[in-house]
């Protein structure tokens, strides 16, 4: 299960950076999807520490 | 006494060395694998192949191989990190009796990198053919990923472990390799009618429930009013969201694994979707609306840009908000929230002001046009998130001048404004916005702006980036010291445009604190830096600089 989500994630990824290239969506900003994953990763990372911690 | 203290010093460098050599050789080699995959991609960025006299579609084939490679060893990361026969490889300790040894495979490995290195121009000084550059690459490549596979573990492990995965190996690798064919092949999906018409229609509902006047051009998917239209084209139906969606829940399910209890936490992903959508009909009903009130500007160049993000942001919180504090969704029913006082947690006061920083630029990114204008928004997230902690930060920090925090952080001001004075355009929307403001208001948003760059920034970022990312990782010996100051770097210089010099400023902060183990050494030398460059953008109006 882990390999074929790890496969899925691998492809997925890529399919949103080929279209975002191709389409040059300008709706992907790349400085704010810096922030927005700097906001969700620096959050999701607190629950998992807390969590650890338990 | 005196030979109780050498007995002491002898086991306490005993200790570190057993630590030291103790710690798995695949560390060691993802050092010098990362060491020399940032090399290749900086050499080969500042010195494209494509400007030697070659024709754009030997550029294309060249960019291809680089692709294709990268995906490549991508798959076979995942393969070893998901596959038990394999990640328990990542783990060996073998000897080096019997076989080479794993110095003959170093050196191995570095000719194999040298080979890739070859087409470098300036080794030549002259152009190379295409073919041969494909040749450097793809024999010293496989000689390179081969040998570092071999220091980790010796080739009768791998072959046991291999056999053990059998042809799911070559399939995944072949995937892996063979993905941006695959992509393009797909890019198709990416055009979903249905998706397209249903967010068209749900877009129109939206905006008669608000009230908003709009005419609707449905075979062209076109929204009009007096003085603005949209379209809603097919990248627009939602289908990003999903697949960004699906990347973040894939993520998260493995971060949390642990604790998640599957399968309940598969419904997410049906949640996951219907929210996705339902933020991106908002987003277009909010960038029309914008768009038709006045503010055409606003919601093309600014909304338009960065509110996938702030809606995608929005989602991922709320998804971990509520799996992590719904008792169906966990293995064990204690939330978060009984754990300890979130007020007085040493983590939280190291990850909260950043998140604020981070959440303030999102927002004014999407909702200004001169997001630097607004700048007092960000310092008072930082401020208040950092006033929260105070009692937290006067519990751990002892200030104490060390004099190479202030050389080191000097040394960097200077460098980031001999590079950056003659590159930095001057001219830029943001000094255009401030020599329209009045008197009164420009020394306050200097104010702000000094005090931000000065005082608070260096506080929020080395709390985070250095006091709690390189600390994680600073406590179980030197090559995971050297894991988390290249970790710490790389993703502190990705938060700035100059990355290059951002990524040198993050590796002297990290060796403050790494060398005396206070957090205080590298805020000073990172707070010195940015007075330097602070000041040199007041005295030269070159606000961008920063």
């Amino acid at each position: 299960m882990k390999v074929v989500l790890s496969a899925g994630l691998l492809l997925l990824a890529s399919t949103i950076a080929a279209s975002a290239y191709v389409a040059a969506a300008p709706e992907i900003d790349a400085y704010s999807g810096l922030a927005a994953m700097g906001l969700v990763g620096s959050i999701a990372t607190l629950f998992w520490e807390r969590r650890r911690k338990q | 006494m005196i030979v109780a203290k050498s007995a002491g010093l002898r086991s306490g460098v005993g200790a570190l060395h057993a630590r030291t050599a103790n710690a798995s050789p695949a560390v060691w080699v993802g050092v010098l694998l990362a060491t020399e995959v940032v090399i290749y991609v900086t050499t080969y960025s500042f010195h494209p192949i494509c400007t030697y006299s070659n024709p754009l579609t030997a550029c294309h084939v060249l960019s291809l191989a680089k692709v294709h490679t990268f995906t490549g060893m991508i798959a076979i990361l995942l393969l070893t990190l998901s596959h038990p026969s394999l990640s328990r490889l990542l783990y060996a300790h073998e000897d080096d009796r019997g076989g080479w040894t794993r110095r003959r495979w170093l050196l191995l490995q570095l000719i194999g990198f040298a080979i890739m290195m070859l087409p470098w121009r300036l080794v030549f000084g002259a152009a190379i053919s295409v073919q041969l550059t494909l040749l450097c690459w793809v024999l010293g490549g496989t000689l390179a990923a081969t040998s570092a596979a071999f220091m980790v573990a010796s080739p009768a492990r791998w072959r046991t472990a291999l056999s053990e995965v059998g042809p799911l190996a070559v399939v995944v690798i072949t995937v892996g390799a063979l993905t941006p064919q695959i992509v393009s092949l797909t890019l198709d999906s990416w055009n979903f009618e249905p998706l397209r018409r249903a967010t068209f229609f749900a877009v129109v509902n939206c905006l008669a429930a608000l009230g908003v006047h709009a005419t609707a051009d449905v075979p062209n998917y076109t929204l009009s009013s007096e003085t603005f239209s949209l379209s809603v084209a097919p990248v627009c139906s939602g289908v990003e969201g999903i697949g960004v969606t699906i990347v973040f829940l894939a993520c998260y399910f493995y971060a949390f694994r642990e604790s998640l209890r599957f399968p309940n936490v598969w419904v997410l992903l049906p949640i996951g979707f219907a929210l996705s959508w339902l933020l991106n009909v908002v987003r277009i009903a909010t960038l029309f609306v914008l768009g038709a009130s006045g503010h055409p500007e606003l919601a093309v160049q600014g909304f338009h840009s960065h509110a996938g993000w702030l809606m995608f942001s929005i989602l991922a919180l709320t998804i971990i908000g509520v799996s992590t504090s719904t008792p169906w969704f966990q293995k064990n029913h204690t939330p978060v929230s009984d754990s300890s006082p979130l007020s007085a947690d040493w983590t939280a006061a190291r990850i909260i002001p950043f998140a604020a920083f981070m959440g303030a630029a999102l927002l004014l990114s999407t909702f200004t046009l001169v997001p630097d204008l607004w700048y007092g928004v960000k310092v008072l997230a930082m401020f208040f998130a950092l006033a929260a902690y105070l009692p937290v930060y006067r519990s751990r920090f002892a200030w104490q001048l060390d004099v190479f925090s202030i050389v080191f952080g000097i040394s960097i001001g200077v460098l980031w404004i001999a590079f950056g004075k003659t590159i930095v355009p001057i001219g830029t929307p943001v000094d255009t916005a401030l020599a329209a403001l009045p008197s009164t208001l420009l020394v306050l948003w200097i104010v702000l702006r000094l005090a931000g760059t000065i005082v608070l920034v260096p506080c929020v970022e080395e709390l985070f980036f250095r006091g709690y990312v390189l600390d994680r990782f600073s406590h179980n010996g030197l090559v995971w010291k050297l894991l988390g100051l290249f970790l710490s770097t790389v993703l502190f210089a990705m938060m700035h445009e100059r990355w290059l010099i951002a990524a040198f400023a993050g590796a002297l902060y990290g060796s403050l604190y790494l060398r005396s183990g206070r957090l205080t050494d590298s805020i000073a030398a990172h707070a010195t830096s940015n007075a330097l460059i602070g000041f040199y953008a007041l005295a030269n109006s070159q606000w961008s600089l920063i």
